[in-house]
């Protein structure tokens, strides 16, 4: 770049992070239809494309359905495939989707988190992701553009692994991550070469000395095996993302794990969430520790698979915790909560818990707000006084 | 979050307010610096009110929510007074920029700032008008910001300006620019 230029750091948003990360894998497939907040990942790529930065072939499917049903086909064919969505996008693929997982395709899909339709609204939530968190595909979520560009090589690794073959989404918050133009640092193109290594698929569709069906009639004769090998892949996914992850902090110095704690060693009372807000609330964090408040977060990064005994030992000695969801399930509690929960049923020193709602269709989440969250958490002395479920930044009188 | 500087920028879709959070997160990063730029959109339409934000920091910036008590309001259009609140969470040492053809002392009756914040105006559509040849205000807007405070470097500022216009526009757009970019810093008396 320019001869001034003090750091080595990039000005990227989310999106143009992910592109460049798709860039530097240079899949031979990428099949995408544009969905607002995803649109300029793929505005960015397809300028990839069209400069011949790229060896790819874009395919502009007519939908998200016929999207994702064209990566299938690349991937059992035998090559890197790769697409981005969000939302009704998301919704759309759902089919595909399973088929994708199901057949073991280790696809790596960019999901820019926005909300659901209706009401219409095209800011960012996570149901989109929480539709899907039972699809088998692996789910990481990323706090800010860095980690987006981090994630996407991180988990086309993991994906495409023999121990584990299943196909990954990588999530970032709609326009708070997306649009959001922040410092990155990116690695060259030799080191993510290097890194990714050589695509040699199992067992590609088009070796065709080597012949093999994809998508068979599968009954009740092993339907149920070929499910639970789904589990089992999951199962080596957290031990072979730990080695990647080492890996890559080996390759970038940016050390990553399934969750981060942030000042949780010794805290009191913590969040736990996922997503752009993490960030936010880490200053929070700071700020009440200025003041003698034993405040932690736990950050979740890697929610499929469910890293739950890491997440039970990270938060065994919090009194008292609050759930973050960015997402809502009407009638139940919300996903994230949901998770956590269960690691604590039947346990005698579980930490009490708060469930939260915020964020919905991209309602702003502040440090007052979060500030908010650790005071309703201090302020508690029994779980009788603890709501069964409270809503940040909600009008009216049912906010609490 | 300290030595955190955090503007705020209300405009109408069109008039640039995007493109000057995305070249003063560009010339900051240049600079050295720590930096996040953002919009709030509502439907996305021209003409439409909007909000941008700014952070540059020695440090990395982790908070991602809006820009609630900016150092800086920038007001790129005028006819946005009443209609959104401007001072709104402004520091009380804090300044606001104005876009308006009126005379300060009239823009000074208008706004209620408190005492110790400080009321800048300036013709930007005109500057634009006359350099760019349309109300592209922002880049004139971002001179003033420049010559209020040196947040931002002005030589990382105009290297950005050129760069990010020669390669989209050309290097005339890129020069008429430069020159909206320092008329608007020329404009500012402190």
């Amino acid at each position: 770049m320019s001869s001034t230029k003090k750091t080595s750091y990039r000005a990227l948003s989310g999106a143009e992070a992910a592109a460049e990360a798709m860039r530097q894998i240079n899949p031979e497939v990428v099949a995408v239809y544009p969905i607002t907040p995803q649109t300029p990942i793929i505005e960015t790529f397809a300028r990839f494309v069209a400069n011949g930065k790229v060896d790819t072939s874009l395919i502009n499917a007519e939908s998200e359905h016929s999207a994702m049903s064209a990566v299938v086909g690349a991937s059992a064919a035998g090559v890197r495939a790769m697409t981005a969505t969000s939302s009704q996008g998301l919704a759309y693929m759902a089919e595909v989707c399973y088929i994708a997982s199901g057949l073991r395709l280790p696809i790596v899909m960019a999901v820019v988190n926005r909300a659901l339709s209706a009401p219409l609204n095209i800011h960012g939530d996570q149901s989109d992701a929480m539709m899907l968190r039972d699809s088998g595909w692996i789910q990481l979520f990323s706090e800010n553009a860095q980690e987006v560009y981090d994630n996407t090589l991180i988990a086309l690794r993991l994906a495409e692994n023999k121990k584990v073959l299943a196909p990954a989404m990588v999530m970032q918050d709609g326009f708070t991550t997306s649009h959001a133009v922040q410092n990155v640092l990116t690695l060259s193109d030799e080191k993510v070469k290097k890194f990714i290594g050589e695509y040699k698929p199992l067992y590609p569709l088009l070796d065709i000395r080597h012949p093999v069906t994809y998508g068979a009639l599968d009954l009740f004769d092993y339907y149920f095996e070929h499910k639970r090998q789904q589990v089992e892949a999951m199962e080596n996914a957290l031990k072979v993302l730990k080695l990647i992850d080492r890996e890559f902090f080996s390759v970038s110095g940016r050390e990553y794990s399934f969750v981060e704690e942030y000042r949780l060693k010794d805290a009191d009372i913590a969040i736990a969430l996922m997503g752009a807000t993490a960030g936010t609330a880490k200053t929070v964090v700071d700020k009440l520790r200025n003041k003698r408040i034993k405040a932690g977060l736990l950050k979740i990064r890697l929610f499929r698979p469910f890293p739950a005994e890491i997440i039970k030992r990270a938060l065994s000695r919090v009194k008292k915790l609050a759930i973050l969801d960015k997402a809502i399930a009407p009638g139940a509690r919300a996903a994230i909560a949901n998770e956590i929960r269960a690691i604590f049923a039947g346990e005698k020193n579980a930490p009490k818990i708060q469930d939260y709602i915020y964020g919905l269709g991209g309602r702003d989440i502040g440090p007052d707000d979060i500030g908010k969250v650790y005071k309703d958490l201090a302020k508690a002395k029994r779980i009788g006084e603890l709501k069964k479920v409270r809503y940040i930044g909600l009008r009216a009188r049912s906010s609490h | 979050m300290n030595n955190m500087f955090e503007i705020r920028i209300h405009s109408r879709g069109g008039q640039g307010a995007k493109t000057i959070g995305q070249i003063l997160a560009e010339a900051a990063i240049e600079d050295g610096k720590f930096t996040e730029a953002f919009a709030e959109y509502g439907p996305e339409r021209s003409g439409a009110p909007m909000q941008v934000f700014v952070r540059v920091s020695d440090k990395p910036i982790l908070v991602h929510s809006n820009v609630k008590n900016p150092d800086i309001v920038i007001l790129a259009d005028s006819s946005l007074l009443g209609l959104v609140d401007v001072l709104g969470g402004l520091k009380s040492n804090g300044a606001i920029i104005i876009n308006t053809a009126k005379n300060p002392d009239e823009i000074k009756s208008l706004i209620k700032a408190k005492k110790a914040q400080k009321i800048y105006s300036l013709d930007a559509t005109k500057i634009a008008v006359e350099t760019l040849g349309k109300d592209f205000s922002g880049i004139a807007l971002m001179g003033a910001l420049n010559k209020i405070t040196g947040i931002v470097s002005k030589a990382a500022l105009e290297e950005e300006l050129e760069e990010i216009f020669s390669r989209k526009k050309g290097k005339e757009v890129a020069e008429r620019n430069i020159l909206a970019f320092r008329k608007g810093y020329e404009s500012i008396v402190l």
